[in-house]
């Protein structure tokens, strides 16, 4: 593929994304015309006095905003994690969760809501246990495999399976009534209450990762041939993997704080991503964002469009991932992946 | 031009893998390293290419200590052309060429026109330039070695690598190889690798390198170095060179016979 054709396709990915915005500020159940959302907006910057309802503002504004912004943000996020584990670790089977840190951020999550804590604190606790459970498996990969890459996946494993046992634990001790429908749901994902707050936590680790991935992506891209022959090609391995491991936990675990688990994005959509700009990774990552982002957004205006069930979010990815990735089998077939 | 002094490796002390180790190659040379397997060719390689590090001795290539240096330093210095590659996901030849220029990109920075030639020209220098939109991994096993020779060659380094280039290879893709790499020494190129067939060192070898249990039992001109006592010593097993007149090339070829149905004595 070509640079023009890369470009040429990147810019109608993103268009369509854009398009899907605006799309989506009018889905709901309260009717917003395009003028009118346009409107709200400028009188935002030039303060012309507003002629619509309050409600609709603040639906606009303070409920499909943030959730479309965040939408885009988690699903680019968990697809870019993806991407970049996948490039690491030579594998097109890993998902970003494959450190542990969802069972970490699930496990941080439920103790909060044991203890009826905020949402505020229940995101702090989900962070901290994901980013926890990481650092766990980083160590045993450390101690016992000097970082070789097996061992670091089977450390995510055994993470994983911990705390995953002692989720199963706090389930068992939780009040049937309140913290453990509270738990469950959490655990199935949801962008429903998402807010600006947010965003605004959620920007700058964003875009602190995206830009370490962007400045080392020739030197990850080289990680794909493997660690000796990337060492070969002047490649300061142990940096450029750590980078790989920091970036992608942060921006899974800040997804994963404020979403609850959304499954099968960070695996489905780099094989997506492939197929429209190919496997070199300063390309993919570009893709994976914007595919990832346009995908999440999609899944949600479903659940959204349905009226009187709210279905979760991970529930709609998996129901959803699981059919394209028996499509992706068969490229496997052909020898592709 | 590569001068390799007393090379000594070892994952514990009391059981060394390479011991004082020393040769040296000249610019455009090809200099081939034989020996049985688990007898130290690849770990040599690898302490050259800094992949492990050595526990004495020194390498120094134009002049520059070899085992001081950054990876991105020594990869400007050295190429490298492992047994086999593997790439898991879809990349074309091109782009798998491209990660060849990896040394030479700035912090940060994408490749420049000036990278894009060398591979182009990299590309038509091996005569591949139709293979450049494939993807690698569907390429035969021929083709992908020919595209991870023309990735080693886009480094533009000083020294080439080898190991084991032709082990997975079917006759005429050894062949079309072991052309490769006489003509890329004809270049200019300097060329160091291993191999299991002392026919190919006669083939291609200015000078070669004995490697028995870490130690190097014989070193010189591969005309001098590879005779039956050597070759005998060596793989432990009789073996005997003979020359054969090759009509159609108008010449004399040395080939390496193994007699099955004898011991050394």
């Amino acid at each position: 593929m070509t640079i023009g054709q890369f470009y040429a396709r990147l810019g109608l990915l993103y268009l369509g994304l854009v398009v899907l915005c605006i799309f989506s500020l009018s889905i709901g159940r309260y009717d917003l015309s395009t003028s009118l959302i346009l409107d709200i907006f400028l009188s935002k910057l030039n303060g012309v006095a507003p002629y619509w309802d309050a409600t609709l503002e603040t639906v606009l504004l303070d409920v499909r905003f943030p959730r479309i912004f965040l939408a885009i943000l988690v699903g680019g996020a968990l697809s870019v994690s993806g991407a970049s584990y996948q490039t690491l670790f030579k594998n097109p089977m890993v998902s970003p969760t494959i450190l542990g840190v969802s069972a970490g951020a699930s496990f941080g999550a439920a103790l909060a809501m044991l203890h009826n804590e905020t949402w505020w604190q229940i995101q702090f606790y989900a962070f901290f246990f994901g980013l926890i459970a990481v650092l766990a498996a980083y160590m045993i990969a450390w101690l016992f495999g000097r970082h070789e890459l097996t061992v670091m996946i089977l450390a995510g494993i055994i993470i994983s399976s911990l705390f995953g046992a002692l989720l199963s634990v706090l389930k068992l001790l939780a009040d049937t009534d309140n913290a453990l429908p509270a738990i469950t749901f959490w655990l199935m994902g949801s962008l429903g209450r998402g807010s600006t707050r947010d965003i605004l936590v959620m920007l700058p680790a964003l875009l602190c990762s995206l830009f370490l991935l962007f400045i080392f992506r020739y030197q990850i891209n080289a990680l794909s041939a493997g660690e000796e022959e990337a060492t070969t090609l002047g490649v300061n391995v142990r940096l450029v993997k750590s980078v790989v491991i920091f970036s992608a936990t942060l921006m899974t675990a800040i997804s994963v704080c404020i979403t609850g688990i959304v499954g099968w994005v960070g695996l489905v959509i780099p094989h997506m991503a492939r197929i429209l700009v190919g496997a070199s990774y300063p390309r993919l990552i570009a893709a994976s964002f914007g595919l990832g982002g346009l995908c999440l957004l999609l899944i949600d205006n479903i659940i959204r469009g349905i009226p009187g069930v709210d279905l979760p979010l991970g529930v709609m990815t998996s129901l959803i991932g699981a059919p394209i990735f028996v499509l992706f089998l068969t490229r496997i077939r052909r020898g592709w992946l | 031009m590569l001068s390799v002094r007393n090379i000594g490796f070892h994952y514990r002390p009391e059981k060394e893998i390479l011991k004082d180790v020393s040769f040296s190659l000249r610019k455009g040379e090809v200099l081939c390293l034989l020996g049985s397997n688990g007898t130290g060719k690849t770990t040599l390689l690898k302490c050259l290419l800094g992949l492990l590090r050595p526990s004495s001795g020194e390498a120094q290539l134009l002049g520059e200590n070899l085992l001081g240096v950054s990876a991105k330093k020594r990869a400007k210095m050295i190429s490298y052309v492992p047994q086999s590659s593997a790439l898991n996901f879809p990349y074309t030849v091109q782009e798998a060429v491209m990660m060849g220029r990896l040394p030479h990109l700035g912090f940060g920075s994408s490749p420049t026109a000036k990278d894009h030639r060398e591979v182009e020209a990299t590309l038509e220098e091996m005569g591949i330039t139709d293979l450049a939109q494939r993807y690698f991994q569907q390429l035969s096993g021929g083709e992908k070695q020919l595209v991870i020779i023309a990735r080693a060659l886009a480094q533009r380094a000083s020294l080439l690598i080898l190991d084991e280039p032709t082990s997975s290879l079917d006759f005429f893709n050894q062949a079309r190889t072991l052309k490769l790499i006489k003509k890329l020494a004809q270049q200019g190129n300097t060329v160091l690798l291993t191999t299991h067939s002392p026919d190919q060192a006669f083939l291609i070898a200015d000078q070669v390198v004995m490697i028995k249990n870490g130690s190097v039992f014989a070193c010189g001109r591969s005309d001098e170095v590879i005779t039956d006592d050597n070759l005998t010593g060596l793989y432990g097993l009789h073996a005997v060179v003979s020359s054969t007149s090759v009509i159609s090339a108008g010449k004399n070829v040395k080939v390496c016979i193994p007699i099955l149905d004898s011991t050394p004595s």
